[in-house]
């Protein structure tokens, strides 16, 4: 009996001393509930790294556009040539006679 | 999750679409604006009386200096192309004729790029960001 006893006493003490360092019930609990949040805000955080990944794919495209191929290089001033009503030199107005068809005429 | 999957595809798709704009076609010609659309969009810009009128003086004066100028090089390059249609070309002579040209196209965009800059200077700024909104769009 003083055995048993002993046994209990030395078990209680180990089980003590385990509920001591052991987490709390609660614990899981409570962590399952920012799961969500945690989701949440790794969705903002692949929108964020999306968001700047065009931002820059931007800026690359900028930068490429920039350098242009030699033989795809436009004299910068080129579109001051075409002046307002350049047409009027570069064209002569055709006078042509207004004849009306006459009936059965097919040209 | 539904929605910060949607809410991510669309920013995903605003982030591409941002990244494919178009540069620019004309890294000079995006600050200046012709007369023709300032005047095409007299209404919406709201332009003064006296701007109307300084805008039509600046584009008159400017209008007898190129039809001076593009006559002149309508004639000069006829005597370039006479010149590159002998045989064999004489290479010093057509250089001469060809710095003839091109001093009268120099003349031409000086006198354009004056007019440009002006009537750029007519505009109030918030007529400027209108027409810079209306260039957009097109």
């Amino acid at each position: 009996m003083n055995d048993d006893r002993d046994l209990r006493d030395a078990f209680a003490e180990l089980r003590n001393a385990e509920s001591r360092s052991a987490a709390p019930f609660r614990v899981p609990v409570l962590t399952r509930t920012p799961r969500r949040g945690g989701l949440l805000r790794w969705s903002v955080v692949a929108i964020v790294l999306m968001v700047a990944f065009g931002v820059l794919l931007r800026d690359e495209t900028q930068v490429r556009s920039d350098d242009t191929p030699i033989s795809e290089w436009r004299a910068p001033t080129d579109f001051l040539l075409l002046t307002p009503g350049v047409e009027l030199v570069q064209t002569l107005p055709r006078l042509e006679p207004q004849i009306p068809a006459m009936k059965g005429d097919r040209s | 999750m539904k929605v910060s999957v949607g809410v991510a595809t669309m920013l995903l798709l605003s982030g591409v679409a941002l990244a494919q704009q178009a540069p620019e076609e004309d890294p000079i010609a995006r600050y200046l604006y012709p007369p023709d659309v300032i005047m095409a969009h007299s209404q919406e810009l709201g332009l003064q009386e006296k701007q109307r009128t300084a805008i039509k003086n600046e584009v008159q004066k400017a209008q007898s200096t190129f039809f001076d100028l593009q006559w002149q090089a309508r004639e000069e390059t006829e005597k370039m192309i006479r010149l590159l249609q002998q045989s064999p070309v004489d290479e010093a002579k057509v250089l001469d004729q060809a710095d003839r040209v091109m001093a009268l196209e120099r003349q031409v965009k000086r006198t354009h790029l004056s007019l440009l800059v002006r009537l750029r200077n007519l505009m109030t700024p918030e007529q400027l960001s209108r027409l810079r909104s209306l260039r957009e769009k097109r």
